[in-house]
């Protein structure tokens, strides 16, 4: 990674510089394939859990599954933990508002 | 010379408006997130919607679900998963400045897309085939009711907006490949790299819960 | 690039032309990247789209004089009534203090030169036009008649113009995304060195507060629409009773977005009311942080409520009893802004003009549309009054008596800092009290009508309302000319007003820091916020003083 003289204090920007400055991202590639692998197997857990007799609690542990996939790709591959805060909660905020307008929804059908 | 050019000296200034790279990136990185949480809020309400139905219609969801074929449906996510995984690594290459495994990585995203959308067509067409269709034109035999009807509309447009989002991400992860191979993503700069594969990333995810809604359940 | 030590801006032979005349010609406006222009341009649109709206206002008041048929037709009436809605919300009272000053003054009250994407900025503007073209369109295209809510089954088997409609205010939702994305990262990017989230004026807290509710909530609006138009085009029956579809769903989800909507309408307009306050007053906020954080908590709870539309819909008492008991929260925020705006008058030197004048209406006013609004969101006093006059009532109190009346206090407080010039105080203040009497004679008879039992969106109606709907109609004819004549005067004061001063009011928000208007960069170098916003202990910043410009 190049080196670079410090830059004057920034104005607003107080988080670590992020990309093409920081000489963090000398990393290897061992992050991405496990989380590949881990996707894979979650995939196939799932897979597998749907041919179990799991009753009303199928529908939960698809969705866990799934939740997890995405953790796993929104972590790794998005460089979330890399990011700012405000991209961060941006990324929280998006869970919170899905989950939100379905939950009101579920609660009028539901209660029917 | 032309802008973005390796040696371009303009090449790592930020915009007039911005003081410097790192604020430039800080924003597009911000302003690239919020986008894909709109993107995340519209597909949400087809979620939303799928909520209320198959609340409604519990026992006709559950078995239209099994009509769908999970083995397709199951190989559609391992090729997406992976093509994440191959689109990931398309940035790292570009950090490390390996203007080969850019351009690699990025055709593989490309083919892995393009086999995705090519079963999602071989599952429309057996669909349609058992008279599966959306909307008012479904004249399933096999599954009558109005809940089946409503499962497969929500279905066909769910996968539907779905592929049409696959084919913007992999058109703009075509762009994207022909400039890597021009050698435009830098270790120092390659912020439309890191964007472009953000949004199949996102592509991916919203897949990763379509899956079990519309495949899994029982 | 200097700093501090330059005076921060420059007026004299050497200055820098302002953004008005900086480049000539219609490409460099259209081509423009300068969030001024950009501003400017979509002043004139929305400006068009509150008449065109407004039109449509009159043409209903007009036929409403009777109870039977007076100037049109059911159907025609049916159409105007959705139009004007249409036109007036997703033309008008989204997009207008957000795209007009919160574009304008964003990057001044922030030390910036610019929206942290101008081009995706210049880019909101064209997807307006296009958006409000094809709205637009389906006036000659058929009509829409079934209201601006867009209810299933209604609008997916209607035989008007549905389709175009929906269309174009999914691309009109598109613009106000664009909108609110630019905002949200600008303020977290390009604020100026020393200006930290606590020294931003309160105007950008509300901006940004709704900003974030047009990012989270359009797409869902967006949504809803799109299944509309595809289902008329591809009968694609998801709403479709005869299909096993819910109807009820729809409005779930219109209502996820439409009820933030109205926050997305307001925040600004309170945004605009605290700098109003706080310059006429001379004085700082009573409490700052009450007015910040009490607009993000109006933007968040806000999502909270949205079912307190369909009380009546046929929802689960469950899902009503939340949405009620939620609603009630939200009013806190705004009680928290109205109580603290008042506190900010006490002990103030308070100077009297029309944005002042603008602010006692809406103080007035907002406070009888907020409270009437608890009153609807109480379920068991929503069954009687939903879709009646009352409800129509309570939302123009809030869409016309807050809104569009601190729009008109912004259009008067920061005249001189778009163009320069000074507008007639006179005719200020006389179009003013015009404007306040006719909106007052207009929708106060409403909530009468509506507790009587007229109904909203009818063409006829029994004879024994009619005194009270001429009595509105005369209203709105004395609130059409307020409307009116301050367009004139203001367009006078455009060609031929006074050159204003650098702070005509004496404010200390950092907007009024550069020149009046502003050069296309805003600033000469980095400007440096020690100050505060509202540092009216502190002498006034001295005006530009002449001097050569340091080779910029």
């Amino acid at each position: 990674m190049t080196d670079r003289t410090p830059l004057p204090p920034e104005p607003s920007v107080t988080r670590a510089p992020r990309a093409g400055v920081s000489a963090a991202h000398a990393e290897s590639g061992r992050a991405y394939v496990f989380a590949w692998l881990a996707l894979l197997a979650l995939t196939l857990l799932s897979f597998g859990a749907h041919f179990l007799e799991l009753g009303a609690l199928a529908t939960a542990v698809s969705l866990a599954f799934a939740g997890l996939k995405a953790t796993v790709v929104v972590l790794v591959f998005m460089h979330v933990r890399q990011e700012s805060v405000s991209v961060r909660t941006v990324a929280g905020m998006n869970v919170a508002w899905v989950v939100l307008l379905s939950v009101g929804i579920a609660l009028d059908v539901a209660a029917h | 010379m032309a802008r973005g050019h390796p040696n371009d000296a303009r090449l790592n200034e930020p915009a007039d408006h911005f003081a410097t790279l790192a604020q430039q990136e800080q924003a597009s990185h911000l302003g690239m997130w919020l986008f894909l949480t709109s993107e995340v809020l519209l597909f949400g309400a087809l979620f939303g919607l799928y909520t209320g139905y198959r609340l409604e219609y519990a026992a006709d969801f559950a078995q239209a679900v099994q009509h769908n074929n999970i083995a397709i449906g199951t190989i559609n996510t391992a090729l997406l998963v992976t093509s994440s995984f191959s689109a990931a690594w398309a940035v790292h290459s570009a950090r490390l400045g390996s203007r080969r495994g850019v351009v690699t990585s990025l055709a593989v995203t490309l083919l892995l897309g393009l086999g995705f959308l090519v079963l999602k067509l071989v599952e429309y067409l057996e669909h349609f085939q058992a008279g599966i269709y959306p909307g008012a034109l479904y004249h399933s035999t096999e599954l009558p009711s109005h809940g089946a009807n409503l499962f497969f509309t929500l279905y066909f447009f769910l996968t539907g907006l779905h592929a049409l989002h696959v084919v913007a991400g992999l058109s703009a992860l075509a762009v994207l490949a022909v400039l890597g191979w021009l050698g435009r993503h830098t270790p120092e700069r390659h912020t439309s790299l890191e964007l472009g594969v953000l949004y199949w990333h996102l592509v991916d995810v919203i897949w990763i819960f379509v899956w079990p809604l519309m495949y899994l359940q029982k | 690039m200097t700093t501090a030590t330059l005076p921060l801006d420059v007026a004299g032979a050497s200055s820098p032309p302002d953004y008005l005349r900086a480049e000539s010609g219609a490409w460099s406006w259209l081509n423009t990247r300068d969030h001024k222009r950009i501003a400017v341009m979509f002043l004139g649109a929305v400006n068009l789209s509150l008449l065109l709206g407004g039109v449509f206002a009159l043409l209903l008041r007009l036929e409403l004089l009777t109870p039977e048929r007076t100037i049109m037709s059911a159907g025609a009436y049916n159409r105007v009534f959705t139009l004007h809605g249409i036109v007036m919300v997703f033309m008008f009272m989204i997009p207008a203090i957000p795209t007009v000053f919160g574009n304008f003054l964003l990057p001044l009250m922030l030390g910036a030169k610019d929206v942290a994407f101008p081009r995706l900025n210049l880019a909101s503007f064209y997807v307006y036009l296009l958006g409000s073209a094809l709205t637009l369109w389906s006036m000659v295209a058929g009509g829409a008649d079934m209201g601006w809510t867009f209810y299933a089954p209604y609008s997916t088997t209607s035989p008007a113009a549905v389709a175009p409609v929906g269309l174009g205010v999914f691309v009109l939702g598109l613009s106000s995304i664009m909108t609110g994305l630019n905002f949200i990262v600008t303020v977290h990017t390009l604020r100026a060195r020393h200006l930290l989230w606590h020294k931003m004026p309160l105007f950008v807290w509300s901006i940004y507060a709704t900003s974030i509710i047009q990012v989270l909530a359009t797409p869902v609006l967006g949504m809803s629409l799109l299944l509309v138009a595809v289902d008329r085009v591809f009968q694609l029956g998801i709403f479709d009773p005869t299909l096993g579809g819910d109807p009820v769903l729809f409005q779930h989800l219109f209502w996820f977005y439409s009820h933030p909507a109205v926050y997305i309408m307001v925040l600004p307009a309170m945004g605009v009311i605290s700098e109003v306050v706080c310059t006429f007053a001379h004085r700082p906020p009573a409490s700052y942080r009450a007015i910040a954080y009490s607009s993000l908590g109006i933007a968040f709870v806000g999502f909270l409520t949205w079912g307190h539309h369909m009380f009546v819909a046929g929802i689960s008492v469950l899902d009503s009893g939340l949405f009620g008991v939620l609603s009630m929260f939200v009013a806190i925020f705004s009680a928290i802004k109205v109580f603290t705006w008042t506190a900010t008058l006490r002990g103030g030197s308070i100077f009297f003009s029309t944005p002042m004048l603008y602010f006692f209406w809406f103080l007035f006013l907002f406070i009888f549309g907020g409270m009437t609004g608890v009153a609807v969101a109480t379920s068991s006093l929503d069954v009687h009054w939903h879709d009646t006059y009352f409800v129509v009532a309570h939302f123009h109190f809030i869409m016309v008596g807050s809104t569009l009346t601190a729009y008109l206090a912004a259009l008067h407080y920061w005249f001189p800092k778009l163009f320069g010039r000074c507008y007639s105080e006179r005719w200020g203040m006389v179009s003013s009290i015009l404007v306040f009497t006719g909106f007052f004679f207009t929708f106060m008879p409403q909530f009468l009508l509506g507790n009587a039992g007229m109904p909203r969106r009818y063409y006829s109606y029994p004879e024994q309302y009619q005194w009270l709907n001429v009595l509105s109609t005369g209203g709105a004819s004395i609130l059409a000319a307020g409307l009116i004549s301050t367009a004139v005067y203001l367009a006078v004061a455009l060609a031929r007003g006074a050159r204003a001063p650098q702070n005509p009011w004496s404010s200390r928000s950092y907007e009024w820091l550069s020149a009046a208007p502003p050069p296309t960069h805003n600033f000469l170098g980095q400007p440096d916020f020690e100050r505060g916003p509202y540092d009216y202990h502190l002498p006034e910043p001295p005006p530009a003083l002449a001097q050569p410009s340091p080779g910029e």
